[in-house]
Formats: structure tokens, sequence, C-alpha cells
């Protein structure tokens, strides 16, 4: 089968004019209907000059960049929140306890059959909410 | 100087594997390998460095997000990494669309642009023509843009670039043929004078 001129032209256009870069199944036939003909040919060589100009538009080389630097700016988020959900339990845990207008410190701290009765007063839902940790959290603790 | 992304596969699926299960230090290594020329293909396709560092950590961002989602079976991490890398930057492209706006270098203006090398004279050249066809890739669309970025910038193969833009080689063939021929189109119509 014989390659047409507009496809050798289409080949030029998409691949350029290094024929190492063309079909392999068309290669062969392409390059020598371009070297029998002037007009392919040239055709080729402004495809070649095109490649060059291309070449060094590419050839900028790799850029200086800190992919370490990358790397930690996207892993830090991914483990901020483990250590703000321990964080914050823990804040909330001593203010509860520091702070003088909580039940908690409120209640004398005397025997601890006294304490045993004071802690009945303190809601069990609100306590187990507050101090029971999470799974993340406890991976921390 | 090849500054393509590398492919080196059994110690990439290794390195994924281990992402998967959530070990930073592998995550680490196949960034600090990545990082440099995914950041030189998305700085190709965006015009703009700012962005395409953007790009790039959204991209390996997604690397540690979703490496349980790569399937070996599916082609190679950085060919899986490539794709990601270049819809992220079509998305960007589609979201900002007035990016041009912010180019402030023109095709003419990048004539007078100098560079202190020791052959200034000659970089100064180079340099020129290389914002020179900066400047007009901008003009093309993104998929064009990204098209010539692959095949000329990464030296990747038709059936690579297809891969990456998620269509058919033949479908690229075409993209390439246009891209170039108004490429060509635009730095003739912005030359100067004494270039024409």
């Amino acid at each position: 089968m014989t390659i047409e001129t507009a496809r050798i032209h289409e080949i030029l256009d998409a691949y350029g004019g290094d024929s190492a870069r063309w079909p392999v199944e068309e290669r062969d036939e392409a390059l020598a209907r371009v070297a029998a003909d002037p007009v392919l040919l040239a055709a080729h060589d402004e495809a070649r000059s095109f490649d060059a100009q291309l070449a060094g538009w590419a050839r900028g080389g790799a850029p200086a960049s800190d992919g370490a630097a990358v790397a930690a700016r996207v892993l830090a988020p991914a483990r901020w929140p483990r250590f703000a959900a321990g964080g914050l339990a823990a804040a909330v845990a001593l203010f509860i306890a520091v702070n003088p207008f909580t039940s908690v410190v409120k209640t004398p701290v005397t025997t601890s059959a006294v304490v045993a009765t004071a802690d009945t007063d303190i809601d069990s839902t609100a306590f187990s909410a507050l101090f029971t940790p999470t799974p993340d959290e406890e991976t921390i603790i | 100087m090849n500054t393509a992304i590398s492919y080196e596969p059994d110690n990439d699926t290794a390195l994924m594997a281990r992402i998967a299960a959530g070990d930073a230090a592998a995550f680490t290594a196949l960034v600090v390998r990545l990082h440099s020329p995914s950041l030189g293909l998305a700085t190709r396709i965006l015009g703009n460095r700012a962005d395409a560092e953007d790009v790039v950590q959204a991209a390996c961002a997604r690397l540690w997000s979703q490496a349980a989602r790569y399937d070996p079976e599916r082609g190679v991490v950085g060919a899986w990494f490539r794709r990601v890398l270049v819809n992220l930057c079509l998305d960007r492209r589609r979201s900002i669309r007035l990016v041009q706006s912010r180019v402030t270098t023109t095709l003419d203006d990048a004539y007078d642009v100098a560079d202190a090398g020791p052959d200034p004279l000659a970089a100064a050249e180079i340099n020129a023509r290389a914002q020179r066809i900066d400047a007009a890739m901008l003009r093309l669309n993104p998929r064009q843009r990204a098209a010539i970025a692959l095949f000329h910038g990464e030296g990747a193969s038709m059936v690579e670039v297809a891969a990456a833009l998620e269509t058919t080689p033949k479908a690229v063939e075409g993209l390439l043929g246009r891209a170039r021929n108004e490429l060509k189109a635009l730095l003739a119509s912005d030359a100067p004078e004494s270039n024409r």
C-alpha cells in the first residue's frame, strides 16, 4: 500500500521531523517518499527546524525544587488532626480540673467514700463524653 | 539532559504499596524523585512557576491520599502520577481562564530579555526564543499545550501522551498536529520584522 502525500504531511505536522518518532508501520515508506519528493523534503526540513526550536524551549532542565519539603507539607495536615484532637482533649480535661467553677473541683476532697458519693452528682454521660478517648486519641495515649 | 518523569517500575510499585499502608518515609522518597521533573512538566503546561508548584503539591497530596487506589495492572506509577498531574494542570487552566492576563511577557518583549551567562548574547537569544515559545504556548488551548509539553518536553510517546490525556493515540496525533501548526503560525506572526 502506498502512503499518500497528505498522510506524510500529517505525520510531519504531528510527530515532527525526527523519523525515529514516526509510526513504525509507516516509517520506511514515508522516508522513501520524502527522499524522492523535493516538496516533502522541504516540509521535512521545516519540521526538523521547528523541532529544534521546541527542543531549546524544553531544554530548560529540571527546575530546582525541594521534594522533601513538599512531602513534609503534604504530610503535616494528615498528622495534625490527631495531635489536635489529643491536645484538645487534654486542654479540656485540664480546664475542668483546675477551674473552681466546675462541679468536679467544687466537690470537697475528703475520703474515697465521700468522693464516690460526689461523683454520682456529676452527669455521667457528660463525663464519659469528655473523658472517653476516641480511637484516634487512644493511639496517641 | 532528560527531565522527564522517570520510571523505576519495581521500586515505585513497592513504594506505592508502602504509601498505601501509611508509610511516610516511602512517600517522601517517591516525592523527592518525582517532584523536580513534575515541576518542569507542570511549568511547561501552565506557563507559570507559582501555579505549577501548587499543582505539583496537589498531585503529591493525591499520591498520599489515593495510593491505595493505584492498580499496578493498569500501568507504572510514573504514568499514573503523570495522568494525575496533567489532569490537575488542565483543571487549573480551566479555572483560571484569564491566566494570560497575568503574563507580562509578550512575544516581542521576549526579544529584550537578557541573561548573565558566560556568552550573554547567545544565552539571551536562546532565552528569548524559549520565552517567545512560552508566550505563544499560552495562546494554545490547555490540551494542545499539554500534548506539546508531554511529547516535546517529556519525550513521551504518542501512546504515553494519550494515556496522560485519557484519550486515543489517533486523537493525540490530530491534537499535536493542530498545536504545532498553531504555534508555528503564532511565532511567525509575532516575529520581529528582521526575522520574517
